[in-house]
């Protein structure tokens, strides 16, 4: 799963999980037809509109095996969310079985493929922004420190209440912007905290906020995908 | 078009946010909350276990609130109290109303109690003429400055000692220290003249026992004690969902609220009422009147908002929601502050003049997390949404976008235009990849961030050319 | 709105006939076993809770020890009047006690029971055990008998829970001295009820 930001604005993150999990091993497809799961409509009351997106989505990945999301928090719509936009029947019972298979990308990893080495290099100073969807309503919670760890010459510097909100909250970034600039600027003090050179992330969403936020407040923080990390780093 | 609700609104939120004592004052009490909450929670054996436990007898109990309730007034009256059950805040009201005129109360002491700003009972009695003294420190210093509650259980939280010093100081009429204990002394000795001379007190419920009609108060200051031992007639005021089965399940419901609520095991005091003094009691009031408000919970009762009622008015969701930490209580303009109140208020006052509130969140699920009654407080938040999409409450516009959105989501070569058209169109915008200022709503967006601008080619269509593809592995 | 429209209404809501059976009151399933203490260990830790909270216990051989203990309290740090109720009071003392908690400087009373986990007294306040006592002096005091002292919340709710409809008007669950942090978040004591709260636990009862 690419997801709609990963599609436009970040095909980068896309290339570079594709990269890794080909080099775990792993056959990969990318049905065309998924284009974004609903989260923007679903989370702005705009139920009906999600469910258009979501049946869609559901069929364009109806002969996955898995499906990996490269953004948590739509994996999370769909594991979640999905089943309860349709109401009792088979519809539901697909939305179900898909959420079944869906995972976020270092979810896939640890879990699914129990990764526990991996041929990567990557020396810098680095932190990770946990997101609230991907740590909450996934229950991902160290499975992308123990990726980090093992690749070589990293030094990890953990984030200060990491668990804290960017302040992205989709449509909410724009509907209450003074509130999503404050806790933006909460996570980029956190951010310069730790004198890391590079900000690991799990969500483009969350990202692509504290990005925009870093680079307006001038501050020289590569902000990075998990996938970015691994693929840079990773020894043929 | 900005309604005079959003004004305020924003105009609160601009206030709190540029107050950096304010915001750092937050932040830290936000984190020391947080930290007692999960040290205290932590010490239990198995923390989900009584969440669940909490979860389900509070679930019972308002989806029996007919039987409950019908039990509880009983035993009430059982043990010799009065029960007034009031559809409405004017009927909670009158009742009170009624009370201290048969009474000629000329002097109300009253405990915390949420319900009774709800309803608007101090205006009402004050118009009467009568004198009526908040005596939980916090509400009585908000009583001093007018001020609404900050929040569910700190009424005061946004002012410093130093402020409150120098309240206490002009009501004193001298200059008092700046030290804590010496202020709480002022008050003790400001308020047991009150305590010692009232006619009638006041309290709220923190939980009622139908098995024995027992009215719970859990305080920590010792004014809830003396307000419904002192003065001759207690009148009790509780939202009809506030109940519980029986004494065992009061067992989950202390402890949850006691731990998640402020990280203690207990509180100072739990004083359990069960109707007036008997005859032979040396002491404690003569008549006992409870009063049982609906103003609104009973619409909410067999609708997807039903898990709202579960709420045991901790304020974890308060301490834990980074929104609360930014704009502050009174930014929610509601007796019902943070992630509750943003879901409470609109449902028993109605979207009118709240619709903000279901906004005013980012989702984060910090709020859902730390309740421990496991009231699902963002997908209320969500459903909120869409009833105020579905009632037309929101701009007609934003239903177009999604509604065009939603049929590019759908056929992936329109997608596909639509992101080379983006891509295009922002380009001549963009630095190096971001824009710094974009045109209509994503200028809200450039107004304090870089936006990142589409990719050259998406995604889709590098996968599509084999040049570009990763290489295959085995 | 008389009781039963209100009922009524309440009912349709929730889509049930009035008066229909209820399924079972949930309760907390676990499978974890908190391991129990009894005796000794039970003391201590009631001591070493109540202590957490600012409150101050401490272990007598007999009655006639803590009796002493409070005559040289009320000598030293609280001279006045002693509320205490008729049932507890002492030759030595008589000339001290007094039915008005309002002007007395100190306050005794008996728990029915105590609880170890919180380090929390049970007033049982019936006939004998007036509720201003252990509330209005500013500085009170317990003579708890060991025996009385069980383990957890749960125990005390379940012996209350025996008594059926039998409650006092009221029962009052104290912790230590009275508190709070309202004023800018600095913890202070004594606001409103006692400041100072001192447990006897006698050994031999």
């Amino acid at each position: 799963m690419i997801t709609c930001l990963g599609d436009a604005l970040y095909p980068a993150v896309g290339e570079s999980a594709v990269k890794v999990l080909r080099g775990l091993g792993v056959t990969l497809d990318f049905p065309a037809g998924q284009t974004c799961c609903g989260q923007p409509a679903f989370n702005s009351g705009y139920p009906d509109e999600a469910r258009h997106s979501a049946r869609a989505f559901i069929d364009a990945f109806a002969d996955s095996e898995y499906v990996v999301s490269v953004s948590g928090s739509c994996a999370a719509m769909v594991r979640h969310h999905y089943p309860g936009l349709f109401p009792e029947g088979p519809a539901r019972r697909r939305a179900e079985a898909l959420a079944a298979r869906t995972f976020e990308f270092s979810q896939f990893l640890v879990d699914v493929l129990r990764v526990d080495d991996l041929p990567i290099a990557y020396p810098a100073a680095a932190t990770m922004h946990h997101s609230c969807h991907t740590l909450r309503l996934l229950g991902v919670k160290d499975g992308p420190e123990r990726l980090l760890d093992m690749v070589d010459g990293l030094d990890y510097r953990p984030l200060p209440r990491a668990q804290d909100c960017c302040g992205f909250g989709g449509t909410f970034a724009v509907k209450m912007p003074m509130v999503s600039e404050a806790l933006v600027d909460r996570k980029v003090d956190h951010v310069l905290e730790t004198g890391a050179d590079v900000l690991v992330g799990l969500d483009m969403s969350c990202l692509m906020n504290i990005e925009g936020r870093l680079r307006r407040r001038g501050a020289r923080v590569a902000v990075k995908h998990l996938a970015e990390i691994l693929a840079a780093g990773w020894r043929e | 078009m900005r309604s005079p609700e959003r004004e305020r609104f924003d105009a609160t939120v601009a206030r709190t946010i540029a107050d950096r004592r304010l915001q750092d004052w937050l932040a830290d009490f936000q984190a020391l909350a947080q930290e007692a909450h999960d040290d205290a929670l932590g010490e239990l054996d198995d923390v989900e276990a009584w969440r669940d436990a909490l979860s389900d007898v509070r679930a019972h109990t308002v989806a029996h609130l007919d039987h409950y309730l019908e039990q509880f007034a009983a035993n009430v009256e059982g043990h010799g109290g009065h029960v007034f059950l009031a559809a409405t805040a004017a009927d909670a009201r009158a009742y009170v109303r009624r009370v201290v005129r048969e009474k000629q109360a000329r002097l109300i002491v009253k405990g915390k109690s949420m319900v009774t700003a709800e309803i608007e009972l101090n205006p009402m009695l004050e118009a009467m003429g009568v004198e009526v003294v908040e005596t939980d420190l916090g509400e009585f210093i908000v009583q001093l400055t007018g001020e609404a509650p900050y929040h569910i259980i700190a009424p005061a939280l946004h002012m410093t000692l130093g402020q409150i010093r120098d309240l206490f100081s002009r009501e004193a009429g001298s200059e008092l220290p700046a030290d804590a204990d010496a202020l709480a002394a002022y008050a003790r000795r400001r308020l047991r003249e009150k305590f010692l001379a009232a006619d009638l007190g006041i309290s709220g419920v923190n939980f009622g026992i139908a098995s024995t009609g027992t009215v719970i108060l859990v305080t920590n200051e010792g004014n809830g004690r003396l307000s419904t031992t002192l003065p001759r007639t207690h009148v009790a005021v509780m939202g009809i969902e506030r109940l519980l089965p029986d004494w065992q399940s009061l067992d989950c419901a202390l402890t949850m609220l006691t731990r998640a609520g402020t990280g203690q095991r207990i509180s100072t005091y739990v004083s359990a009422i069960t109707g007036p003094r008997r005859e032979t009691d040396e002491d404690g009031p003569d008549e006992l009147h409870v009063v049982l408000v609906d103003n609104g919970r009973s619409r909410i009762l067999g609708t997807k908002y039903e898990p709202v009622l579960k709420c045991v008015r901790c304020g974890s969701c308060a301490d834990f929601c980074p929104v609360y930490g930014a704009i502050g209580g009174h930014a929610y303009d509601s007796v019902y502050t943070g992630p509750v109140g943003a879901v409470l208020t609109p449902l028993l006052d109605g979207l009118d003049g709240h619709v903000e509130l279901p906004y005013a969140s980012s989702l984060c699920g910090a709020c859902r997390d730390a309740c421990p009654a496991r009231v699902p407080l963002t997908d209320l938040l969500l459903e909120l949404r869409a009833d105020a999409v579905r009632s037309g409450r929101q701009p007609a516009s934003w239903r177009v976008g999604f509604r065009g959105y939603a049929a590019a989501t759908t056929r992936p070569s329109m997608w596909d235009a639509g992101v080379r058209a983006a891509a295009t169109l922002a380009r001549p915008f963009a630095r190096d990849g971001f824009v710094r200022s974009a045109p209509g709503v994503l200028g809200k967006w450039t107004a304090a961030r870089d936006l990142r601008a589409p990719a050259r080619r998406s995604f889709r269509r590098r996968w599509r050319d084999p040049s570009t593809q990763p290489g295959e592995r085995r | 709105m008389d009781r039963d429209a209100f009922l009524d209404r309440l009912a349709v809501r929730l889509r049930r006939r009035r008066g229909a059976p209820i399924p079972p009151v949930p309760r907390l399933r676990t499978a974890a076993v908190r391991p129990r203490a009894d005796g000794d260990l039970l003391v201590r830790r009631f001591i070493d809770r109540l202590r957490e909270q600012g409150g101050h216990a401490v272990v007598v051989a007999d009655r006639a020890e803590a009796q002493a203990a409070v005559a040289r309290l009320l000598d030293e740090q609280y001279p006045g009047s002693l509320a205490c109720p008729p049932a507890l009071r002492w030759p030595a003392i008589e000339a001290l006690s007094s039915e008005d908690p309002s002007t007395a400087a100190f306050g005794l009373s008996e728990p029915r029971w105590a609880i170890a986990e919180t380090g929390t007294v049970v007033l049982w306040h019936d006939s004998g055990q007036p509720r201003a006592t252990s509330l209005v002096p500013p500085a009170v005091g317990f003579f708890l008998p060991a025996s009385r002292i069980v383990e957890r919340l749960d125990d005390a709710l379940g012996r209350v829970t025996a008594a059926g409809q039998d409650v006092p008007a009221c029962i009052t669950f104290m912790t230590g001295p009275s508190r709070s942090m309202d004023i800018g978040y600095v913890p202070c004591v004594g606001v409103h009820g006692p400041g100072q709260t001192t447990v006897w636990i006698l050994a031999d009862e």
